[in-house]
């Protein structure tokens, strides 16, 4: 073996600097083991003993400049401020803005969108929408992240009124509020029948023998298509 | 005799049962205190109807090592490969604990106890070749994690038998010269005699230890013991990152689960040769068999029982500490690479045991003369 060069006879010699190394894990040991006993007494509540964060029991708050979910922002009277410019759509490099101009009553105001709706499934969360706004109608300061699950993709797409929601939540309960209405649709979702068509099934053999019929329904249909395809005359 | 019979079961059965309950306690510990050592809180979810929150006990991470790690492990599948060799396969775990749970037989856990007219021998066997029986046995234990590895079927597993193997040869050989010296040192292979002539001290306060006459032996036998029982820093037939887990790779069930206690259990026997040879085993400084006598300070008439209990206590308590003393090593260091650990054990230990040998020799001939 090649001796490393560099070393201190002490630090060659190996013993010294396990016995630094084991004071160092020691005293972690011994510093959480008191923290942990003083907290138990109700002491010192406000140093922790882990540098760990107790996810779900504990949250860590998102920073500042946290770019989390969308929301469009509102005008004072509470109308969307978005003017359905299309300029958020064209710069999305997911394309997954999807918006619906309609007149607005009031003549000052020329359009505004009837469906302005994002698709979070194909959203990457990059902030060009944000840019391209020329009325700062959308932003994407929450301090929520990006919903993680759902039961069908319907519960993906954020439509205006759930963004709009964002903004009256945010002006209403702080930084918190949007996160904790996650919280709480998780919760209620959780509860939610496992096939919201067909919730008298309820066992495992049922809900297999019911997909096994739809998968079979689904197989027979794109046969069906199939052929309708090859039964047309080619253009030759 | 059958009373005779009765004592020596009971002394074994309450022998067997202290290692194995340690090591249980050992491995929670492993889990919990190196999350103390990590920053982390370590295992706090499994609990049982959550009766503990409702009592308001903070969640330690015992149900989870103590009733879940347990159940999971015995109904679990017993899986043997295909075209592995069932027999030895399933030979192999009780290979490697059996012996490491019979060399405790050696092993003194306290001084004589008077009941009556008879005297009891706190240590379950007494063998006047103690230390050759402890050596002898221990070198079977290389068979299970050599025979785990072979009998899998599986290259990793054979890799890490092989190196387990190897390097336990390798530092047998250091082991058995640290404990040379310190049976050259007392002049007797019996373990117990060699705790009793580590009672008394010098200059009437220095406890007269093996430490004192053996300094070097000591840190041979423990960095021997150490990777006897293959943990990290020497963990090298296990090496997770190249070895999947060695020569266990194709146990599931209990039978990992004897491989997980045997690690656990050489910790416990580590800590118990070390506080044996080095730390007086039983001994408890300035205590005689009469009772205390303090330096400078006066004496104290104990009674027998008194005494003995007090004996055993201080060995529980002091393999508990170097057991403590093992996992904070093994979470303090990396592992070694594989030339390092032969260099180390080879090149290093085997030359210093055999210098520390010689020097104990040359001394005793001048002392003698
Ligand atoms: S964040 Fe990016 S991907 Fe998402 S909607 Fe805005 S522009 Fe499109
Ligand atoms: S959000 Fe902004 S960029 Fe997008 S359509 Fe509305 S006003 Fe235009």
């Amino acid at each position: 073996m090649k001796t490393p060069t560099g070393m201190t006879l002490r630090e060659r010699v190996y013993l010294p600097e396990i016995f630094k190394g084991m004071l160092v894990t020691n005293y972690h040991f011994l510093r959480n083991l008191t923290l942990h006993f003083a907290h138990l007494v109700g002491l010192a509540k406000e140093r922790s003993a882990a540098a760990t964060v107790q996810y779900p029991d504990q949250r860590k708050t998102y920073s500042e400049n946290f770019r989390g979910s969308h929301r469009l922002t509102l005008r004072p009277n509470g109308d969307v401020r978005c003017t359905a410019c299309f300029m958020c759509a064209t710069a999305c490099p997911a394309q997954c803005i999807y918006i619906e101009a309609g007149e607005h009553p009031d003549p000052q105001v020329e359009k505004y969108p009837l469906r302005y709706e994002i698709d979070t499934l194909r959203c990457i969360y990059c902030g060009l929408c944000v840019e391209a706004c020329p009325c700062d109608a959308i932003r994407m300061d929450t301090h929520v992240h990006p919903r993680i699950w759902g039961f069908d993709r319907k519960d993906f797409i954020e439509t205006k009124e759930v963004l709009t929601h964002r903004s009256v939540v945010l002006e209403e309960q702080g930084r918190d509020g949007n996160m904790n209405e996650m919280l709480a649709w998780y919760k209620e979702q959780e509860r939610r029948p496992y096939d919201r068509l067909r919730p008298e099934l309820k066992t495992y053999t049922e809900r297999e023998r019911r997909r096994q019929e739809l998968e079979q329904a689904d197989h027979a249909e794109r046969t069906a298509a199939d052929m309708l395809v090859n039964a047309r005359p080619s253009d030759g | 005799m059958l009373t005779d019979l009765l004592i020596d079961a009971a002394k074994a059965i309450v022998a067997v049962l202290l290692v194995l309950n340690l090591a249980t306690v050992l491995l929670w510990f492993e889990r919990k205190g190196s999350a103390l050592i990590q920053d982390r809180v370590g295992a706090n979810r499994a609990a049982i109807f959550g009766i503990g929150r409702r009592l308001g006990v903070p969640n330690l991470g015992v149900t989870n090592t103590f009733v879940a790690d347990p159940l999971k492990m015995f109904t679990k599948e017993d899986f043997v490969p295909d075209q592995a060799d069932r027999f030895l396969h399933t030979l192999a775990p009780f290979l490697s604990l059996f012996p490491v749970l019979v060399t405790f037989a050696v092993v003194p856990f306290g001084d004589r106890l008077i009941v009556g007219s008879r005297v009891i021998d706190l240590q379950v066997c007494q063998l006047d070749v103690g230390v050759l029986y402890l050596l002898a046995v221990l070198g079977i234990g290389i068979y299970g994690a050599a025979l785990g590895g072979w009998a899998s079927n599986n290259r990793w597993a054979l890799l890490g038998g092989v190196r387990a193997s190897a390097q336990m040869i390798s530092y047998e050989l250091a082991m058995g010269l640290a404990i040379i010296a310190v049976v050259m040192t007392f002049g007797t292979l019996d373990l117990q005699e060699i705790c009793r002539r580590q009672g008394g001290a010098w200059f009437g306060w220095l406890p007269k230890w093996g430490i004192i006459y053996q300094p070097l032996a000591f840190l041979l036998l423990l960095t021997a013991g150490i990777a006897e029982s293959k943990r990290i820093p020497f963990d090298m037939p296990e090496g997770e990152s190249e070895l999947i887990a060695g020569y266990f790779t194709e146990y599931s069930g209990g039978k990992q689960a004897a491989f997980m206690l045997t690690d656990f259990a050489e910790v416990v026997l580590v800590s118990a040769l070390v506080a044996t040879f080095f730390f007086g085993g039983w001994q408890v400084p300035y205590l005689y068999p009469e009772g205390f006598r303090l330096p400078g300070i006066g004496s104290v008439l104990l009674p027998n029982l008194v005494v003995a209990v007090l004996g055993v206590l201080a060995f529980g308590l002091k393999v508990v500490f170097f057991c403590w003393l093992q996992i904070l090593v093994r979470w303090t260091l990396p592992r070694f690479r594989y030339d390092q650990l032969m260099y180390l054990g080879w090149k290093i230990l085997l030359p210093l045991g055999l210098i520390n040998l010689a020097a104990t020799a040359v001394v005793i001939v001048a002392v003698a003369s």
